[in-house]
């Protein structure tokens, strides 16, 4: 059959629309390998060609992979075909539970008689967990081991009952939020519980002499990499001197809130995507290097503390090998992960550390990654009943589970996030309250600090999380007004130094 | 390199494309051609090129020695030694493990490991099928050796086929003329194959290794069983079928005119004419070089029965080196020895239609054999088909809901399999035709998106 002219023409432009879009896509692409936090995975870089490479047709496979992971708005291409192949999906609600039920089902009980022999397939068993999975507890009094009777009489000094503009409103009546019936963690503080040993008494820090601070170098980088042996390490983040000394001066705006012996912690944890590079067992990484955490230091003042996350948790990823620090099929970290961060504050403080057997623990499947990674959440229980409040217009409690265990994913932790505020008791007497300023990667650190604290409270300021209004008052007035003496802030690379939120929306609501 | 790769669309086609046309000559396009079908196969096997280039250089000079020799046991010589270098070469790669294991075990001695190059099996037929050609007709004789391995390696049929006569493409080699028209109808058959392949077969055979490789999850059952081998004999037909319209497509762009290798063969009425209608070009070589060669079925029944059991048994062993792949072979030579001289009589009063289901029926129980290289699963999946002796539900709720999760896909993809567009009034199909290109333009888009998205890429006739 005779073709016409306009198919012709189209036919041409379909091998010129192909060439364009190769050309452009060697011209364009960005030739290092990168992350990418939601597939959780090392989009693959511009392949080297070598003789070794091309005779065993590594470096074809390799730039196949770099074309796919370096396509043009490559995630909306990933969306949009998913949404096309969702066109034919016709499950119920309910179907898709009992379908997602019934494969973990499958996997725990190929986990529990040990049907694979593939450590990748399957979380890692025996020999690779015990740390990671304490024998339950009955008990919820901490460990007498763990307790390090502390002084008692040494309390800190409080700081004034501050005068709040907005006037709380003592009669609200809470909205009650869905509890975790299986598991029903947020218990309220009972009066007839004995008052529990604290776990940690505050010293205060004698005055130091003021701290002379030498501004960076202007122009000068900082930044996280994986160490690769010898050759050059690859580097993950870059962070200029002058949103460095922009966000210690916002530390140091912070610390102004906060009595005298007031400290601030200060952590900033990388992705999963660069956290398990270098777990895996075949992992081309050495270990990783971030200098952003000494430079900050430097510039913020005396009792803000700046803890270095990637030096934390370098040898357990790197040298241990241990492998549930972070998520495969998620960008955060795991509880595992958020208690190597809280050991290093705590020792650094001078306090004794909960171990992290001592809580207990419970599996649920959250998902399996490509490479056959199996993901479990681990919710855990408090060592003493917390009650988990959100709050509102000060004062106007909303209960919230402390942990909400029929979720599947990272939620399950704090029952995600909830703005504008958000208040745990724990009882443990130590006239000390925290508040722990973060993203979602702050729901698994939260849990651990719990036994240093009589209250712990919890807000994000990210943009548009917080909201004054809502909240009741200013960033400052809450602080002075739930009498706050230490601030925790955990942050993902995606928010910390670099990100709009830290450079614009954190001075500005912190100055309110 | 597959087709079905960005690498290849977005980079190898349109430069080859276009220095094929640039070229003026056929000795230009053939040169571009040749050098691009050597990056083609080196581009995966880097190594095993330079066999490929090795075994055809060998066979030329057989087929020199077949040309210039004068006495018929000389020329015989040579053809045999044209034969069987090649036959050596990949009974070597591909059945040596499977056909000396019994032995090397009895010895306690391990079998040397070879990785089998891609489309050893393809290209081994081809020069084969050249060194009969050139022993039938001396006229077919190939003087040029870089011309021979041009036909030889060829790379839109070199990996996965159709397998190519000689005959059939000797004086496209020679001379041969690339109008608008080729252009236009290959590229379009190109890309129908791109479809058929990526949004098609690849979606298929990810319920299929879904399923059947949890099948402790979903659950054993008779509508299961049925439902699995339904959708990994659409993945089969439209991976390889898709890849032959490429193959013929993008062939059709450089000038060649390849024969077609698929012909709806689920819709036939029996088990020959099925493979009448699949991969019509192995049948043609088995029956031109193999059955006929052998007597076919001009020396009595039984002389044609043992004819057929020895191509069964060979097409069997091409498609694999493990007994699966054999027994595959053999329950299709029961099939055709019984429908030809036992029920030939009985099939005429059963009526088409019927035919058709009972044959589409049969198929499908011949991929579940072909699908599973353990014996043992293999009867376990086959009695599933047929309740396991009642012990087997008829489906279960997990399977269900895999059903809902595809829904219509797999109807759309069974419709697809069978020429519906005949349905249609001849306006409506010149409609279609003309509208082709738009339609065309968004299969290559949707094609193009799935590729960047999916990791699931295999070609299944790659290894065989």
């Amino acid at each position: 059959m005779k073709e016409g002219k306009g198919s012709f023409l189209v036919a041409l432009w379909w091998i010129i629309g192909c060439f364009c879009l190769g050309v452009l896509l060697l011209l364009l692409a960005p030739r290092q390998a990168r992350m990418s936090t939601t597939e959780n995975r090392m989009l693959a870089g511009a392949p080297e060609a070598s003789l070794e490479t091309l005779m065993n047709g590594e470096f074809f496979t390799d730039i196949e992979e770099y074309l796919c992971d370096s396509y043009f708005m490559r995630q909306e291409v990933i969306d949009a075909t998913d949404e096309l192949l969702g066109v034919f999906d016709r499950r119920t609600e309910d179907q898709r539970m009992i379908q997602e039920e019934a494969r973990v089902n499958q996997l725990l009980t190929m986990d529990a008689q040990g049907a694979s022999d593939q450590e990748d397939v399957l979380p890692p068993r025996n020999g690779d967990v015990p740390d990671a999975l304490p024998t339950p507890t009955a008990s919820l009094t901490p460990s007498p081991t763990a307790t390090s009777t502390p002084a008692p009489t040494a309390t800190p000094a409080v700081a004034p009952t501050p005068t709040p503009t907005a006037a709380p409103t003592a009669t609200a009546s809470p909205t009650v939020m869905p509890t975790d019936t299986a598991t029903p963690a947020t218990t309220p503080v009972s009066t007839a519980t004995p008052a529990p040993t604290p776990y940690a008494t505050h010293t205060p820090v004698p005055t130091a002499t003021p701290k002379v601070i030498v501004p960076l170098t202007e122009g000068e980088e900082y930044g996280l990499w994986l160490l690769r042996g010898e050759d050059n390490p690859d580097r993950l983040y870059s962070y200029p001197s002058e949103n460095i000394m922009n966000f210690a001066g916002t530390l140091n705006l912070l610390k102004s809130k906060l009595p005298e012996d007031g400290e601030i912690h200060y952590m900033q944890v990388p992705v999963a995507s660069v956290g398990t590079r270098l777990c895996s067992r075949n992992s081309k990484y050495s270990g990783w290097l971030s200098t952003m955490e000494d430079a900050l230091q430097s510039q913020v003042e005396n009792n803000i503390f700046i803890h270095n996350i990637p030096a934390i948790l370098n040898d357990p990823l790197s040298v241990n090998k241990e492998t549930d620090l972070f998520y495969y099929t998620d960008h955060h970290w795991t509880p595992k992960g958020a208690w190597y961060a809280l050991e290093a504050v705590m020792k650094s403080r001078g306090y004794p550390v909960v171990g992290f057997d001592e809580y207990e623990y419970q599996r649920r499947f959250m998902g399996e990654s490509d490479n056959g990674r199996v993901d479990w959440t681990m919710p855990m229980d408090p060592l003493l009943p917390v009650k988990s409040v959100v709050l509102r217009n000060l004062t106007e409690e909303t209960d919230c589970p402390f942990m909400y265990h029929q979720s599947t994913n990272y939620m399950v932790y704090l029952y995600g996030t909830h703005t504008p505020w958000r208040r745990f008791d724990t009882g443990y007497g130590t006239d000390r309250k925290a508040l722990l300023i973060c993203d979602s990667f702050g729901n698994v650190f939260l849990p651990y600090l719990l036994p240093y604290y009589d209250e712990v409270h919890m807000t994000d300021l990210r943009d548009s999380y917080y909201d004054a209004k809502e909240a009741g008052g200013t960033f400052s007035e809450l602080v002075a007004y739930h009498q706050i003496d230490d601030i925790y802030i955990v942050l993902s690379t995606s928010n910390g130094i670099n990100s709009s939120n830290s450079l614009r929306v954190f001075p500005a609501t912190i100055s309110q | 390199m597959v087709f079905s790769s960005l690498t290849y669309l977005l980079l190898f086609m349109p430069i080859v494309v276009g220095l094929t046309f640039v070229a003026k000559s056929t000795s230009g396009k053939n040169a571009v051609l040749l050098a691009a079908s050597l990056v083609f196969y080196g581009w995966g096997e880097p190594l095993w090129v330079y066999a490929l280039i090795g075994l055809t250089f060998l066979v030329w000079l057989c087929a020199v020695g077949m040309h210039r020799a004068k006495a018929v046991w000389l020329k015989r010589l040579f053809l045999s030694l044209a034969i069987l270098l090649p036959l050596l070469v990949l009974a070597y790669v591909k059945y040596a493990g499977f056909l000396l294991a019994p032995l090397f075990g009895l010895l306690g001695l391990e079998i040397p490991q070879v990785r089998m190059p891609l489309g050893i099996s393809f290209f081994t037929f081809q020069i084969i099928t050249y060194a009969v050609d050139a022993y039938r007709d001396d006229g077919l004789y190939q003087p040029s050796p870089l011309k021979l391995l041009l036909y030889v390696s060829c790379f839109p049929q070199l990996v996965a086929g159709p397998i190519v006569c000689y005959r059939d493409v000797c004086a496209e080699i020679d001379n041969r003329q690339i109008t608008a028209d080729d252009f236009v109808c290959g590229a379009k058959r190109f890309v129908f194959g791109l479809g058929k392949k990526v949004l098609l077969a690849n979606i298929c055979g990810k319920i299929v290794t879904d399923v059947v490789a949890n099948q402790a999850l979903y659950g054993m059952s008779v509508l299961g069983g049925w439902y699995m081998a339904l959708l990994y004999s659409l993945q089969i037909y439209f991976d390889f079928s898709g890849y032959s319209d490429m193959a013929i497509g993008m062939g059709r762009i450089f000038g060649f005119h390849y024969a077609e290798n698929f012909r709806y063969p689920y819709m036939s009425t029996g088990v020959s004419e099925f493979w009448r209608r699949w991969h019509i070009s192995l049948g043609t070589f088995f029956r031109e070089y193999v059955y006929i060669p052998l007597g076919g079925n001009r020396k009595g029944a039984a002389r044609q029965i043992l004819n057929l059991l020895v191509v069964w048994s060979l097409t069997g062993l091409w498609h694999g080196a493990s007994l699966n792949f054999v027994l595959w072979g053999l329950y299709y030579f029961v099939l055709i020895v019984l429908e030809r001289f036992v029920f030939r009589k009985l099939l005429t009063y059963i009526p088409s239609l019927i035919k058709g289901f009972l044959t589409y029926g049969l198929v499908l129980v011949g991929w579940v054999i072909f699908y599973f290289p353990d014996t043992g699963e293999m009867l376990l999946y086959l009695s599933s088909l047929f309740g396991s002796g009642g012990t087997l539900p008829l489906y279960t709720q997990q399977l269900w809901m895999v059903v809902c999760q595809y829904s219509v896909f797999p109807v759309l993809a069974l419709a697809a399999a069978f020429p519906l567009i005949n349905l249609f009034s001849d306006d409506v199909k010149k409609r279609l035709r003309t509208f082709s290109v738009i339609w065309l333009t968004l299969v290559l888009i949707l094609s193009v998106m799935m590729i960047v998205g999916q990791s699931y890429n295999p070609f299944i006739y790659f290894r065989f």
